[in-house]
This record gives C-alpha cells, sequence and structure tokens, in this order.
C-alpha cells in the first residue's frame, strides 16, 4: 500500500519540481494510418441492474473520426443473450447480478471484416470475494499550502488475498471519479497481513472546496455535501486494464516512465477492450460544517 | 575451481618476454616550483627517444651505460638539458622554471603529440580539466559528463541529463569510476549536473569498448576520473554562480612530500526560498553538495601513498515528503616501485550509494531507504621490459551488497506495515594481464580477463519459468554465506595498431566483456530510485563482443587530429522489460524482466585541432542499435531507446586575446526513438490509446548551440598572487525547443488530439566569477 501511496506521491513531488521550471507547448505531430480494430468494453458487478456491453472499433489517433459502432452483433453472457441498445450497446436484464467466486463468460459474434460471415470473440472473469464497508470517515492532512482537506478512510475487513481494489466517489450523487485518472486503484498484496481489519485512506480523493476537474474549472464541493464511497474488489484483468490505461491516458516524462505499450485485453480474436468483474460496498456520511474546515 | 584452471592457463599463454640489453633505468618527476607538470617531454638529446611524464610528474626512461644527456620540455617552460654519467639505475628530479607566460595561457596536453595514431587503443578519449573548464556548461557549472557527451559516439540519455550512452549502449552499460572507486549515480539534481567538481578533477577517459583487461563488469565504456594531486605550496581557487558555490584550498602537510587538496562545492537556491511569496515555496528545499580530499604522501623515492575521498549528497523536501540521495567513495592507494622497470598499485577501495524517501502528514508516515555498498581491493602491477614491451596483470575483488529496500509506512488505525525486500551480496573476482608489444611499426596489446561471480546468502532467490512467473517451491531462502550461484567469463581483449609513420596509423581491436550488474530503470534519463541488481539465478550476465577498426592520421606537425572509426557489437542477454513493468519495490522483479539479444554498429568521424590559439573539434557519428526480445515488438528487432542514427559535435576555443578566450559548441542529434499511439478506443470517458510496435517514431531532431566568453581580470603577470576571471555563458543560445517529453490533449471539440511537448530549457545565460590564489 505504501507503494501506491508513498512512492507515488514522491515520485510526483520530485517530478513537479522539475517541471516548475519546464515549458509546455503544442506541436505539430501526426501519426501513421493503422487498420481498425475491435474494441469490446464491459463489465459485471454484484448491483443489481442492466449491465451492457459496447462494441466499437479503434480510430485514428490525431483526427476526428468516430469510431464505428456493430449494432447487429450477438452477444451473450454465460449462455444469455444480451439486448440490442443501438450505437453498438448490449444490456442484460434489468434484474442481473454478478455473484462473488462466479465464472462469466462474454461471447461476441460480429462481422468485423465485412465478409458477411460473424467472427467469434470471448471472454471470461470470475468475480471477486466481496469486501464490505463497515464505515467511511474523514481524517485532516495537511499537503503543501492548501487549506487542510479531507482524506476519505475506509474500514473493512481485509479477505485473504491478493485483493485489488478500486474506490468510486459520489459527492451528492454525482460520480466524481467518472475517468479512470480520479478513479482509486490499490492492490494488498503479500505487504498487508491477510485477514487484517483495514482503515485505509483513498489517497485519490483528498476532500477540499475544490477539487481537481477536466480542463479549469474545478469540482467544487461545500461543507454538509453528502459523500458516497464506493469500494470494489476488482477482478485482475479489470484491475491491470485499469492501472495500465492510466499510466498510457497520462504519458510520462523520461525520469519516471517506461515505454508506452498497449494496455492489456482479456478478450480473444485480437480485439482491444476488456471484459471485467467487480463487486460493489458503498458507504454515505455528511461533511462537516463550514467553521471545521 | 574452474576459474583457476583459467587463471592459470591464461597465464601460461602469457610470451615470456626476451632478455633486453644491459641498460639502465632513469626516472623520476618533472615540476615546476609548485606543482608537478604532466606532459613534460624526457628525451635522450641525440637521438631525441624520450617519454612523457605521467599525471603526477612521474617518468621513467631506460638507457645504455654512459655518458647522456637529457633534454627536458615543457610549453611555457625552459628547456632544461643536463648531462649525467650512468652507471646504475638512477633517480632524478627535474625542476622547471617558467618562461615568463602564465600557465592559463598555454595548453597542456597529458599525451605525446601523436598519441592518438600510435596509441594501441580504438574509442579512446581524453581530457584534461582545463580543456573540460573551457566549453559552455548549463548554469555555468562546468560538468565532466556534459563535455563528454560531446565526443562523438557519446550521447546524452536526455535533454540536460547526466546519464549517457556509448555506442548506443544504455547507461548502465557504462563503468565510471572515481579514482577506480565505482559510481552508481554520478547525478545531481535529477541528472542536471554530474557529481564530479571539475576543480578537483586532474583528467578523464573514456574507452568506448576498448576496455583495458584491468577493468570489467561493464559492456559499453569505462569513464576513467582522476582526481587533482594538491599542489606543495599552498593555493586555493573559488568560484560563485548562479545556482553554486565552489572552494578549493590545496598545499603541503608539514613539508612538500606531504601535500592535500580539499575541494567543495554547493548550490543555494534553498536559502533563498524561504524569501518567496508562496508558502508552498517556502517550505522547499532543494540543494546538492559535495566534498572531494586527498591526501598525498610521498615517503620515499619507491613508495608513496594517497587517500581520496568523496562525499556528495541532494536533497529534496517539501516540508511533508522529500527524498535524498547521496555517494560515498574513498581510495586508499600505495605506489610502490620494486625497481625502476616494476611498479605496483595496491588499492583498497569503498563505494556507497543510497537513497531515503519519507513522507509524514496526518494520514500517513512513511520511509523508505535503499542502498549499495562495494568493498574492493585492487593489486595491478606493471613491468616495463624496454621501451617497447609493457606487461601488466593483477588481481581485483569487490564485495557488493544491495539492500534494494527497506522501508514502513504508519497509517492512521495506528499499524505499521513493514516492507522489507531481500537484501542480496555477491562476490566478484578478476585476474587479468596484458602484454603490449611494439615490433617496428606494429605495436600489438592483448590481455585476458578472468572473472566469477558468486552470489551469496543470506538472500531470497526465485527461479522464474519459461512464463517468467515464480513457481511454487522455486522461491529459495538462502542461508548466510552460502555460495549458491556463480557465473565465470573469460574476456579476451585485443588491439592492433600498424603505424605507416609518426602520422598515419591503422588500427583494429577486440573487445569481450561481461556485465554482472544490472539497472533497472524504466526511464531513458534514468533517475536517483533506480535500482541496482545483480546477476542471480534467473538474471544471467549481459555479454557485449566488440570489433572495431579504424584509420588515424595527423597533419600539420600533429595540430591536426583526425580519425575514422568503425565498430560492430553483439549483445547478448541484454535486458530490457516487459509492458507496464512494475520495478520499484517489486521483490520479484525478474517477472519483469526480459532478455534477448542486441546489435549496435556505426562509424564515428572525427576532426580535432591542437595546440594553438584555436582549437577545438568537429565530430559526426552514424550508429544504430537494435534490440530482439521474443516477447517485446512481437519478436520484431525494435530499435533501442539510444539508436539516434546522426550526430555532429561541433566544439571551438579561440583564445582571442591574452586576457579574452570565447567557445563555442553546437550538437545536433537525431530524435530519441519514442512510441506513439496510432490509434485509440473509448472506455467511458476515456480515450485509451493503440500502439502498433515500440519505437517506431521519434522526437524532433535535437540541436542546440552554447557560447561562452572568458575574461581574464586584474594584471596578467605570472607572477601575480591572485588570478581572477570572468566566465560568461549562453546554452541553447538560439533558443531551440528540445522536446523533453511528447504528450497528447483532446482539443476543445471533445474529439480531435493534439501533441504537446515539454522543453526544460531556453535559453539560459548565467554568469561565474573565479578567483585563484598561490
Amino acid at each position: 500500500m505504501k507503494k501506491r501511496m508513498l512512492f507515488g506521491a514522491g515520485m510526483l513531488f520530485g517530478a513537479g519540481i522539475l517541471l516548475c521550471t519546464a515549458c509546455i507547448e503544442r506541436m505539430e505531430l501526426s501519426t501513421d494510418y493503422v487498420t481498425p480494430r475491435l474494441v469490446i468494453t464491459g463489465y459485471v458487478t454484484t448491483d443489481t441492474a442492466a449491465h451492457s456491453i459496447k462494441i466499437s472499433s479503434t480510430t485514428p489517433y490525431f483526427g476526428t473520426e468516430q469510431p464505428r459502432s456493430y449494432s447487429s452483433a450477438e452477444v451473450q453472457i454465460n449462455g444469455v443473450r444480451l439486448r440490442a441498445a443501438g450505437e453498438g450497446e448490449y444490456v442484460t436484464d434489468s434484474s442481473f447480478f454478478g455473484v462473488p467466486g462466479e465464472r462469466y463468460v462474454l461471447d461476441v459474434w460480429v462481422d468485423f471484416d465485412d465478409d458477411g460471415v460473424p467472427e467469434h470473440y470471448s471472454a471470461d472473469v470470475v468475480m471477486p470475494a466481496l469486501h464490505r464497508l463497515d464505515s467511511i470517515t474523514l481524517s485532516p492532512v495537511r499537503l503543501g499550502t492548501t487549506k487542510p482537506p479531507w482524506m476519505v478512510v475506509m474500514h473493512f475487513q481485509d479477505l485473504p488475498g491478493p485483493n485489488y481494489f478500486g474506490a468510486h466517489l459520489y459527492v451528492n450523487d454525482t460520480l466524481y471519479s467518472n475517468k479512470v485518472q480520479r478513479y482509486f486503484l490499490n492492490f494488498f498484496g503479500e505487504y498487508v497481513a491477510e485477514g487484517q481489519y483495514i482503515h485505509f485512506p483513498a489517497t485519490n480523493y483528498s476532500i477540499r472546496e475544490e477539487m481537481w476537474w477536466d480542463g479549469d474549472e474545478p469540482f467544487r464541493v461545500h461543507p454538509r455535501d453528502s459523500l458516497t464511497l464506493e469500494l470494489n474488489t476488482l477482478s485482475v484483468d479489470y484491475f491491470e486494464f485499469i492501472r495500465t490505461a492510466r499510466q498510457e491516458i497520462s504519458g510520462g516524462n523520461p525520469l519516471f516512465a517506461g515505454p508506452p505499450a498497449n494496455v492489456p485485453t482479456n478478450l480473444s480474436g485480437g480485439a482491444v477492450g476488456i471484459f471485467g468483474a467487480y463487486t460493489i460496498s458503498r458507504k454515505s456520511l455528511i461533511l462537516p460544517p463550514e467553521d471545521e474546515w | 575451481m574452474t576459474v583457476f584452471k583459467y587463471i592459470f592457463f591464461s597465464f601460461l599463454l602469457v610470451p615470456i618476454p626476451a632478455v633486453a640489453q644491459r641498460e639502465f633505468t632513469i626516472s623520476g618527476t618533472v615540476s615546476d616550483d609548485k606543482n608537478p607538470l604532466a606532459g613534460a617531454v624526457v628525451v635522450l638529446k641525440k637521438t631525441r627517444a624520450g617519454v612523457e611524464s605521467k599525471s603526477d610528474g612521474s617518468y621513467t626512461l631506460r638507457l645504455p651505460p654512459g655518458n647522456q644527456t637529457l633534454s627536458v620540455s615543457y610549453i611555457g617552460y625552459n628547456t632544461l638539458d643536463t648531462t649525467i654519467a650512468l652507471r646504475r639505475d638512477t633517480v632524478i628530479h627535474f625542476h622547471l622554471r617558467e618562461a615568463g607566460i602564465s600557465l592559463a595561457e598555454v595548453h597542456i596536453s597529458a599525451e605525446r603529440p601523436n598519441t592518438n595514431v600510435i596509441r594501441p587503443e580504438m574509442g579512446f578519449e581524453k581530457l584534461d580539466s582545463r580543456q573540460i573548464r573551457q566549453i559552455p556548461a548549463l548554469m555555468g557549472e562546468v560538468d565532466i559528463i556534459k563535455v563528454i557527451q560531446l565526443l562523438p559516439g557519446v550521447q546524452a540519455a536526455s535533454e540536460g541529463t547526466s546519464g549517457f550512452s556509448v555506442r548506443g549502449g544504455s547507461p548502465d552499460q557504462n563503468l565510471i569510476l572515481f579514482e577506480n572507486a565505482t559510481m552508481y549515480n554520478a547525478s545531481h539534481l535529477m541528472g542536471f549536473f554530474s557529481v564530479f567538481n571539475n576543480d578537483a578533477i586532474d583528467d578523464i577517459t573514456l574507452y568506448k569498448g576498448d576496455i583495458p583487461a584491468k577493468y570489467g563488469g561493464r559492456l559499453s565504456s569505462l569513464l576513467e576520473v582522476t582526481s587533482r594531486n594538491g599542489r606543495p605550496v599552498f593555493s586555493g581557487s573559488a568560484g560563485i554562480g548562479l545556482i553554486a558555490s565552489r572552494l578549493l584550498l590545496q598545499g603541503p602537510i608539514v613539508d612538500e612530500r606531504y601535500t592535500f587538496l580539499l575541494a567543495g562545492r554547493r548550490t543555494y537556491a534553498d536559502i533563498f526560498l524561504p524569501l518567496a511569496g508562496e508558502e508552498y515555496l517556502r517550505r522547499v528545499d532543494i540543494h546538492f553538495y559535495d566534498l572531494n580530499a586527498k591526501i598525498q604522501a610521498r615517503l620515499d623515492d619507491r613508495n608513496e601513498l594517497s587517500a581520496t575521498g568523496y562525499y556528495g549528497r541532494d536533497v529534496f523536501k517539501n516540508g511533508d515528503m522529500g527524498m535524498n540521495f547521496s555517494n560515498t567513495a574513498y581510495t586508499l592507494r600505495w605506489k610502490h616501485l620494486f625497481s625502476s622497470s616494476f611498479f605496483s598499485h595496491i588499492e583498497l577501495i569503498g563505494s556507497h550509494y543510497d537513497y531515503n524517501m519519507e513522507a509524514t502528514t496526518p494520514s500517513l508516515t512513511g520511509v523508505w531507504d535503499s542502498d549499495i555498498n562495494d568493498n574492493t581491493l585492487r593489486a595491478d602491477f606493471t613491468y616495463l621490459l624496454d621501451d617497447n614491451h609493457s606487461f601488466r596483470f593483477g588481481y581485483n575483488t569487490t564485495y557488493h551488497r544491495f539492500a534494494p529496500g527497506d522501508g514502513a509506512g504508519l497509517l492512521p488505525d495506528g499499524n505499521e506495515y513493514p516492507i522489507h525486500l531481500a537484501k542480496k551480496q555477491a562476490w566478484e573476482n578478476a585476474l587479468y594481464f596484458t602484454n603490449q608489444h611494439s615490433i617496428g611499426r606494429l605495436t600489438a596489446k592483448y590481455g585476458l580477463r578472468v572473472t566469477r561471480f558468486d552470489n551469496i546468502g543470506p538472500t531470497t532467490d526465485y527461479r522464474v519459468t519459461g512464463q517468467y512467473q515464480v513457481a511454487r517451491g522455486d522461491t529459495l531462502a538462502i542461508a548466510a554465506g552460502r555460495f549458491y550461484n556463480h557465473y565465470c567469463g573469460i574476456e579476451p581483449r585485443a588491439g592492433l595498431v600498424w603505424a605507416f609513420n609518426e602520422a598515419w596509423s591503422v588500427k583494429a581491436s577486440y573487445a569481450h566483456t561481461l556485465q554482472f550488474l544490472h539497472l533497472l530503470t524504466m526511464s531513458t534519463a534514468g533517475s536517483p530510485l533506480d535500482i541496482w541488481v545483480p546477476s542471480n539465478l534467473s538474471i544471467k550476465p549481459e555479454v557485449a563482443q566488440q570489433a572495431a577498426t579504424g584509420v588515424f592520421a595527423n597533419f600539420f606537425d600533429n595540430a591536426l587530429e583526425t580519425s575514422v572509426e568503425v565498430y560492430y557489437k553483439w549483445l547478448t542477454n541484454v535486458i530490457d522489460f516487459k509492458d507496464h513493468p512494475e520495478v520499484l519495490m517489486n521483490d520479484v522483479v525478474e517477472t519483469e524482466i526480459r532478455t534477448g539479444s542486441g546489435r549496435n554498429y556505426g562509424l564515428e568521424l572525427m576532426v580535432r585541432k591542437n595546440d594553438s590559439r584555436f582549437t577545438g573539434w568537429l565530430s559526426y557519428t552514424w550508429s544504430r542499435a537494435f534490440r530482439t526480445i521474443p516477447e517485446i515488438n512481437g519478436g520484431r528487432a525494435y530499435s533501442s531507446p539510444f539508436d539516434r542514427p546522426h550526430n555532429i559535435n561541433v566544439v571551438l576555443s579561440f583564445d582571442i586575446s591574452k586576457r579574452l578566450s570565447a567557445s563555442l559548441n553546437w550538437i545536433y542529434a537525431t530524435g530519441q526513438p519514442v512510441t506513439f499511439p496510432e490509434a485509440f478506443f473509448q472506455f467511458g470517458n476515456d480515450r485509451i490509446p493503440v500502439y502498433t510496435q515500440r519505437n517506431t517514431y521519434r522526437f524532433p531532431d535535437y540541436h542546440r548551440m552554447d557560447a561562452s566568453l572568458t575574461i581574464q581580470l586584474g594584471r596578467m603577470a605570472s607572477t601575480k598572487k591572485w588570478r581572477h576571471e570572468l566566465n560568461v555563458s549562453i546554452y541553447n543560445l538560439y533558443g531551440r525547443k528540445n522536446p523533453w517529453t511528447i504528450s497528447f490533449r483532446t482539443e476543445d471539440d471533445g474529439i480531435s488530439q493534439y501533441a504537446r511537448m515539454t522543453y526544460l530549457f531556453g535559453v539560459v545565460p548565467s554568469v561565474t566569477y573565479n578567483v585563484s590564489f598561490n
């Protein structure tokens, strides 16, 4: 855990010192045209809801071309056919939910190469064990010169692992972690004794008046806002997908970044994307009044 | 026992030298009133045959008995002739007097004028501290590694960094020795400055692959950095620059036989940060400092002791978290002359590198420490059979200890979560010999290095399967003191030079090198937190074989040196990483490594002008570097991160007058290989890039011009006690924006992507004031 928290912070700090002297400028760059590849994305969770699988294609990195969607595919999870919902999206029945320990197999038949014969793509995943959040609390933290923000601490019983965790944050029912860069991700491996009761800070979520958001506009949080944390236990393939996707989206600096590489997939047949599974456990609290900030 | 068989047989292969005719040896030193003189010429007057003094002023000459007239000369000094009646081995110390010209005004070469033509080594570059000082420097801080990066076949690993690539090799394939102590991280301030304070440096020598058998352990190059000896009169120098200041003091201890040298420098940005308006900046502490010390004792004509020490430290802190790293090195050396033709260097060497990170917040307290320790004993012997024949042999042994990481995190629940990565120990032993023999126009140098590398417990090691996983039961707990794995290697080295005359020669060389220590870094630039790991059960030694040939020609009485060299290098067990590796704080890094082969080849052209008011060099390098690793790039060969085909360096210095000198350099290099996205797919609100092959694109070509002007202040008389100098330099004179990194963003339309580059330096002017006294 320290591996993610302390070291990551140290790295960013060092890079930050360097970058404070650096200049950033737009530049002209283009890359070669490549043959499109089929994209399949989706996941199953322990929530009871319609779960969706999306089918599309890759598009050139530079340009305005929109991805092609495939609406005439045959999509099944564990042999149960999904309903086409338009624009390449296929959904389960709204009563669908994943069960920890169950294996889920995704089968997709789609004529991607336009030869009139559908090709078969598949992936399978096992739903991990459910970690139940007992509670979440706020802990003050002082980093740099910012006003003391709050860090969300999760309290739960760890189960025999290794376990791969993620966490979503909702503020007044708005999903703050709607991009992988803002999604909390952590791995409990051998460095944490299995079976311990965990009080773990979700280090991505420093709750302050103005949180990092897209562009110049911050995500605003106010005293007495409702805050919900959703603890996810991720299938290992999905964890790796999110972990490496974060690396690839953020790019890197030459001091700490390795060479870029494709985000791994568990799909067969040359498709890219992911078929994942994760459990969900949520807890909420109300942020303190203004005089306690 | 196998290694001892190798060693035994290797010595049997050494040719027994023919018995030379009866001659006596004249040896001693050449100095002025204060300093030993390196490069002074000591010749027999009637034949003009002779030698040059070494960096410590020592010389050795063998002559037949009888009356002999010797002529001792040195640029800027009056020539001294003396006649002696030679009846036995004789020691003579020569003292030369200055010819009324300031030392600062003459070029001092530590080599014979045509050394580049006649020496049997290739890919060899030597620079003294004055040459280094003339070259414009980033922020005015003279940096030997930045100068190395201007030599043919050498390129910076990344913009502004001290890491360098030699002939397409990675930075960890360079053995950097300071007084024979390994410097594992030769960088200050995240690589923007090297650990070497030029004030304390005598000279540097770079061997680009044709590494002498005396040294081993790296594939690509050897960079030998020699510390300056203290002068026998009290003197000093100081410099005040924009980011750092320096001070050097040297002088005798009790009498002239014992000298000391102390040098230090420190940056001072942190002193001014508390004055910053931003609270964040006031809490930042960022600085580095280093100290050099050397004590030398000439006990008698046959024995000399010296002790050299180095300590350098970098600190980065912002109040809540920070990191620091430090290098420590020492060398204790005993030079002993058994006779005038047989002498030894016995050295006890220590090298230590460590880094530390810590964070203290109400929610988290954590520390992390890592270090490397080397303890080395070297015994090197030289036997000069005659002027044309020398034999060198020796033994060196190094005990390596690696502590990849120990740390702990303290969380709000009060629980401490410790992390202890397994410590690793290794013992590296090597025996070597080198025989150099000149017969007429042919000089041959050949040698053999026999190495054994042992892994020793206590540690935890792993056997990694073909799928790069640790199989159940293949995690091995090794008991303390147990030698559980070893590698042996034979490394032949050979060089030939055929001198058509004093000015023309053709050379060829072959070198086989092994590397038992590997730097696990995910970046091309290198960072202080990179991890060195020894070869072990799963990581085999990297191997390189380099063959090279070239033509060397000097013109205008050696004022103009030219050379053409071509090389081809075969690499095996070369290391790279799987996609998205987890290297840091990973106890089983073996699962992240992928190995394969490599081939580097190229051509280097060099034109160098010496010995006049107008000096410098022009070089062009064409080089390629490829790796083939089954699990990377679909098993197809791909450009190594250091494959940069075209490189031009222009380095010029001009003494405009006795007071004024100007320098200018220009660098051009093909952009470094890089992997860019060619497509993407949508995942939620994110665009995930898709790539086809590794390193198929390149950064824009790199080029930069730097210039400097040095003005001697005050009076110029050679007897003046104080000398002042002002150096004005401009780094990146025409403001080229060389990308350090390239990233991608989405346009405001939310659809199309664009690229943006981060560049580190615009035009960077600097001023440095230097003062010296004696």
